[in-house]
């Protein structure tokens, strides 16, 4: 690799470090000023010395920039506390649930750029026509049916009428197929967007008119040169759009009684279990930056303004 | 669209089969519902234990601690792991029966308990009367080697069950199969908390700390926990080292808890054999649940739905100082007694009853219901009057109403409808109420740290009346918003009777006063509707402490 | 050029359907002057005409026998009230923002992005839990958190524009005439950025009445007894296998909103995807990539 992009990657490396600590800075102060954790955890007949007890050991009595800094200290040792549910270190417990969600994530994105590719193509070659009316509203419909109502239909439809897949849980491919399509749906109507009008632009530019003029299939154009061009905003987009398939992921995660992350974070939440939420949303940030990272440099190797720079 | 929906006479058939379980849950007895099939829990002498058994909870256990797990959810995977001294008969309420222990005496000074020998926890510990004192100890925060109270607040429990044991003064192990508790006074709650009690390995817990033990349990009980993914399932295997338990027999090799939050999924499971009992079924969706070829299982373990009234003026919430001027309005409002009548006299409960609940639910007329030995049969329903009951609001100075906040836990989907219909009826007499939902942490944290909620929407059930007494209608109680001398001298002294007439004598007097003093508007005990496959399991039935008991459950056939 | 004028006509449909929904919204009173909160109990779930039911409630009633057509109509005031609040003011707060990183840079660009970074690295349904359990639950704390999610975007988007525009000929020309910075933004940037800030906001007000759903699920929605379209959709999804048309009514409401939303949206995008823009020239590689080899 060039000099300059090794030490591009460095700067990125180190910038998205400060996000990390900017991430669990914020969810930090807010889960402290949310009604006293150790109310909320203690049951409700516990007397107000143990309550205090409880916050003291929990180190919540302290300012919070010192809790903040003793956080850090240990978060950067990858010690996260212990869950107050499991009685286990946060981070291996959020860790174990990784897997699960990205397989889920991962799959929902193939999905998604499974379909909007073929889509988003067809409307754009085909501007105008009802073939663009049909997948323009069938990104409509997408953007308007919530995961939750479309996870549920699916269940009702291909796990209970039909019988062929299974209804919730995880462990296998077939518990995959639903979740992954409703996560995978959920995100095509801004793919499909984008690669349309991507496409469009691109059919304007001189070279796809020299490759049509050199006499180059509309086939062969689309696959060899106007689709790799029109893929970049949409790897631009994806980076926007991570964090959005996460927090589908959780709600389908809930519709399917899924065993990834995303459902034991609401739990965390609701049990006020700070440690695995801090963990949760290390975790996720995590995922997120590192994508934006990986799609920086694919980036890099698909947009050739940035590839002549260099 | 489901294929259920579209054949009515499909649909047909399954509301006849429906009404005609509506007819047997709500008959003139409270007793429970005949089980669907099988219903000799008796196994067959030659037939051993086998098959998988999967049961979808609504929610995830808290942990795998017994001493810290308090929803039903988790209690169900808890009673299949442990046992406890005394046993509870899962039809009847007031019956104990033998545990851990085989018999015990009680006494006003001592309880005395005669352990069963040859009894070894799963981890090759032996059960004895050491093991036993350690458990309860445990839940008393006492170190079980000086018998003084732990100081140090990081190794406290802090379990909820605590509060159960105030009247005891120490524990003794006698000799191995000997367990002495002696109280300070006589306390009619104990044998009932004693037999929602857990026994644990006392050396297991003391290696792996209490830390350790909400992932690793190690008890005595039917089966052994095989594995435990939160929040997707807890896999149970048999304990091969089996003795006869007469709360129930283990009859399934294995058994998955699945907690499955979502009603509709849950269903879904159920009615494709995913699962083979399914908690908490929402009473709209039977017929749905009929259809789709499982059968409604509902029984009366004596719940409670009510709305308890802040009317603690000039205690705990007034000096407080954070509540806004609406709020310390209707706190003043429902200090007075005729006000709170008049909101228990607006709300039609006979309408909830016939819509929302089927006929699976009954209208309450005092703070208990006809499961709870303390309920009182003569006491006369609260008239359905919104007229009487504004002209009441008018006389006690608040001819317009007032504003109030009800509290409602998201986590408790099934009341959600009722407050809704609550509300509606309560804005006719000009209360004017906004209902303020949170989930279990906040809401648990809102009520405990005194805030100025002036209405919480609670669902409550308890196997004797006597924590209930103590906590929410004894004046200063943990969770209490009222006071009353007369409710606060008949609390402590159906507590002090051993004889039970006379100590029942005394639960009617507090049963009356819940009804004159309404601390709560009152609303409707509902029964627990479960879920279970039409073939493929047989002799399942409902416990009256409303968590899934999978004792003498049998699968295949 | 055929396509414009489809295009045109489809974009007259979706302000068609907009000024029918936003005329619902302001009527309501008077199409349903009974108010959204009166129901009878023994009514609940009736089924709508076409399913059986009868037209003293044509879509049938809900779970507390209210009627579901009276409560759509209703419910149309509170879905686009949150939906219009939670965009525009998110909306105003990212355009701000984006003007004074992409005008002023240096610091004050280096501190939002940061910003806009750290927020963007947290799921959004964790971060507005988190708020929640904060703030409460209430129809304004709703509206603030969805908020949250629409100021990234705009930010971002108007912070490209405004880089964008800092450079254009005529921009500089105005500086070296002397014309003062405001002057020059409200009279020649501005209103260049003005389309990528109407596209922007037709793309997030469909998705903040999705957020609202999303978050009735998880139970934090609108409080009670208030009709909102998402709180709708999530409470009748419980009873999608029997009482199916509590969630279809409002999501064809929904459906309908958002196609005339995003007609508009698409006829005003025909001027310049500002989206587009932003994302084939905003990736931070080239910016960083351009200063690494500068």
């Amino acid at each position: 690799m060039p000099r300059s992009a090794v030490g591009f990657v460095l700067r990125r490396l180190a910038y998205q470090g400060v996000v990390l600590v900017g991430v669990a800075f914020l969810v930090h102060v807010l889960i402290l000023l949310s009604a006293d954790p150790a109310q909320a955890l203690l049951p409700p007949t516990t007397s107000p010395e143990a309550v205090e007890a409880f916050r003291r050991a929990q180190g919540w009595d302290q300012p919070l920039p010192v809790q903040f800094a003793t956080f850090l200290g240990r978060a950067v040792q990858g010690d996260f506390g212990t869950s107050i549910r499991f009685g286990q270190p946060a981070l291996a417990v959020v860790l174990e649930r990784v897997p699960a969600t990205l397989t889920l994530g991962l799959t929902g994105l193939a999905v998604g750029l499974a379909i909007a590719f073929p889509l988003g193509s067809l409307a754009a070659l085909r501007r105008g026509t009802w073939a663009d009316g049909a997948v323009r509203g069938f990104a409509v419909l997408g953007a308007s049916v919530p995961g939750f109502v479309l996870g549920q239909v699916l269940i009702l439809v291909v796990a209970v009428g039909l019988r062929a897949l299974p209804v919730s849980g995880g462990g296998s491919v077939a518990h995959l197929v639903l979740p992954g399509l409703v996560v995978g749906i959920a995100s095509t109507p801004g793919l499909i967007r984008i690669l349309r009008a991507s496409l469009l632009e691109v059919y304007g530019r001189d070279y796809i008119r020299t490759a049509f003029a050199k006499g180059l299939s509309p086939r062969a154009v689309l696959l060899r040169h106007a689709l790799r061009n029109a893929a970049i905003p949409v790897v631009s987009f994806l980076a926007f759009d991570i964090a959005a398939l996460l927090s589908g992921v959780v709600i389908v995660e809930r519709v399917f009684a899924y065993p990834g992350m995303g459902s034991l974070a609401v739990q965390a939440i609701s049990g006020r279990d700070l440690p695995v939420i801090q963990a949760f949303v290390f975790v996720a940030a995590l995922t997120i930056v590192t994508t934006n990272l990986l799609l920086d440099v694919a980036y890099t190797r698909l947009d050739p303004r940035i590839r002549g720079r260099r | 669209m489901t294929p259920s929906l579209a054949v009515p006479a499909q649909r047909l058939v399954a509301t006849a089969i429906f009404v005609a379980i509506v007819a047997a849950a709500c008959g003139t007895t409270p007793t429970p519902t005949p089980p669907p099939a099988g219903s000799s829990p008796t196994p067959g002498p030659s037939v051993g234990p086998s098959g998988t058994l999967t049961v979808a909870l609504s929610a995830d256990a808290e942990s795998m601690d017994p001493h810290r797990v308090y929803q039903k959810a988790g209690i169900s995977i808890v009673e299949a792991l442990f046992d406890t001294l005394i046993a509870i008969d899962r039809g009847d309420r007031s019956k104990f029966l033998p545990g851990l222990a085989e018999s015990w005496t009680t006494a006003p000074e001592a309880i005395e308990f005669t352990l069963r020998s040859g009894v070894t926890f799963s981890n090759g510990e032996p059960f004895d009367a050491d093991a036993a004192r350690f458990s309860i100890l445990r839940v008393m925060d006492v170190d079980p080697t000086t018998g003084a109270p732990i100081e140090d607040d990081a190794l406290k429990l802090n379990s909820d069950y605590k509060r159960s044991y105030g009247a005891v003064t120490s524990v003794e192990a006698v000799n191995p199969l000997t367990l002495r508790i002696n109280l300070g006074r006589w306390d009619a709650g104990l044998i009932p908390a004693l037999a929602t009690l857990p026994i644990i390995a006392p050396n297991h817990a003391a290696t792996v700390g209490n830390e350790g033990l909400k992932t690793q349990p190690i008890g005595t009980g039917p089966y052994l926990l095989e594995e435990w993914i939160p929040d997707d399932h807890a896999t149970l295997v048999l304990n091969p080292d089996q003795w006869e338990r007469p709360r129930g027999a283990a009859l399934v090799d294995r058994v998955v808890f699945r907690p499955i939050p979502d009603v509709t999924t849950r269903i879904s499971e159920l009615t494709t054999g995913g699962v083979q009992i399914a908690q908490d079924i929402p009473v709209d969706q039977a017929a749905a649940v009929e259809a789709g070829g499982a059968t409604i299982v509902a029984f009366d373990d004596a719940r409670h739905t009510e709305i308890w009234l802040t009317a603690d003026k000039g205690g705990q919430l007034a000096t407080s100082g954070n509540a806004t001027p609406a709020q310390l309005q209707a706190i003043e409002a429902l200090s007075k007694v005729e006000v709170r009548t008049a909101l228990n006299m607006a709300v039609d409960r006979n309408a909830y009853v016939d819509a929302l609940f089927k006929g699976f639910a009954t209208p309450m007329t005092q703070g208990f219901v006809p499961g709870d030995i303390a309920y009182l049969p003569a006491i006369q329903p609260w008239p359905f009057d919104p007229d009487r009951a504004r002209q009441m609001l008018t006389d006690a100075g608040y001819p317009d109403g007032f504003e109030a906040e009800i509290d409602v836990c998201t986590c408790d989907a099934a009341i959600a409808d009722l407050i809704t219909a609550v509300q509606a009826d309560l804005a006719r007499i000009g209360v004017r109420t906004t209902i303020r939902e949170a989930e279990v942490g906040a809401f648990n944290g809102a009520w405990a740290s005194g805030a100025t909620n002036p209405m919480r929407a609670s669902r409550l059930s308890f196997l004797d009346p006597n924590i209930y007494g103590q906590f929410w209608l004894k004046g200063g109680g943990l969770l209490s918003r009222f006071a009353d001398p007369e409710m606060d001298r008949f609390v402590d002294e159906q507590a002090a009777q051993m004889d039970p007439a006379r100590r029942l004598e005394v639960l009617h007097k507090v049963a009356a006063l819940t009804h004159d003093l309404a601390p709560a508007i009152f609303l409707v005990g509902f029964q627990s509707v479960y879920g279970v496959a039409r073939t493929g399991v047989s002799g399942w039935q409902p416990h009256i402490l409303g968590h899934i008991s999978v004792l003498d459950t049998r699968v295949g056939g | 050029m055929i396509a414009t004028i489809g295009r045109h006509r489809a974009g007259m449909f979706g302000v068609l359907l907009m000024v029918v929904v936003a005329t619902i919204a302001v009527l309501a009173p008077v199409l349903a002057p009974g108010g959204p909160e009166a129901g009878v109990l023994r009514d609940r779930l009736l089924p709508p005409v076409f399913a059986g039911g009868s037209w003293d409630h044509p879509l049938g009633t809900d779970r507390a026998g209210r009627d579901l057509l009276v409560r759509i109509v209703w419910g149309s005031r509170t879905t686009l009230w949150i939906a219009i609040a939670a965009t525009v003011g998110g909306g105003l707060v990212g355009i701000v923002a984006g003007v004074v990183a992409g005008w002023y840079g240096r610091w004050v660009d280096l501190i939002l992005g940061r910003l806009a970074d750290i927020q963007q690295a947290i799921p959004f349904v964790i971060l507005a839990m988190a708020v929640v359990a904060v703030v409460g639950p209430s129809l304004l704390n709703l509206i603030l958190v969805l908020g949250l999610a629409s100021w990234l975007f705009t930010y971002r988007v108007v912070r490209g524009d405004m880089l964008a525009a800092r450079e254009r000929p005529w921009v500089e020309a105005a500086r070296a005439l002397g014309i003062g910075d405001r002057r020059i933004l409200w009279r020649q940037v501005l209103p260049n950025v003005l389309p990528s800030i109407v596209v922007v906001l037709t793309l997030f007000v469909p998705q903040t009445i999705l957020f609202s759903a999303g978050l009735s699920f998880l139970g934090l929605g609108v409080p009670p007894p208030t009709p909102e379209w998402g709180r709708m959709i999530a409470d009748g999804a419980d009873y999608l296998r029997t009482e199916w048309w509590l969630t279809l009514m409002p999501s064809l409401a929904l459906i309908v909103t958002v196609l005339g939303i995003t007609l508009v949206g698409d006829w005003v995008r025909d001027l310049g995807d500002p989206l587009l823009r932003l994302l084939r020239s905003a990736a931070p590689a080239t910016d960083e990539m351009g200063k690494t080899d500068a």
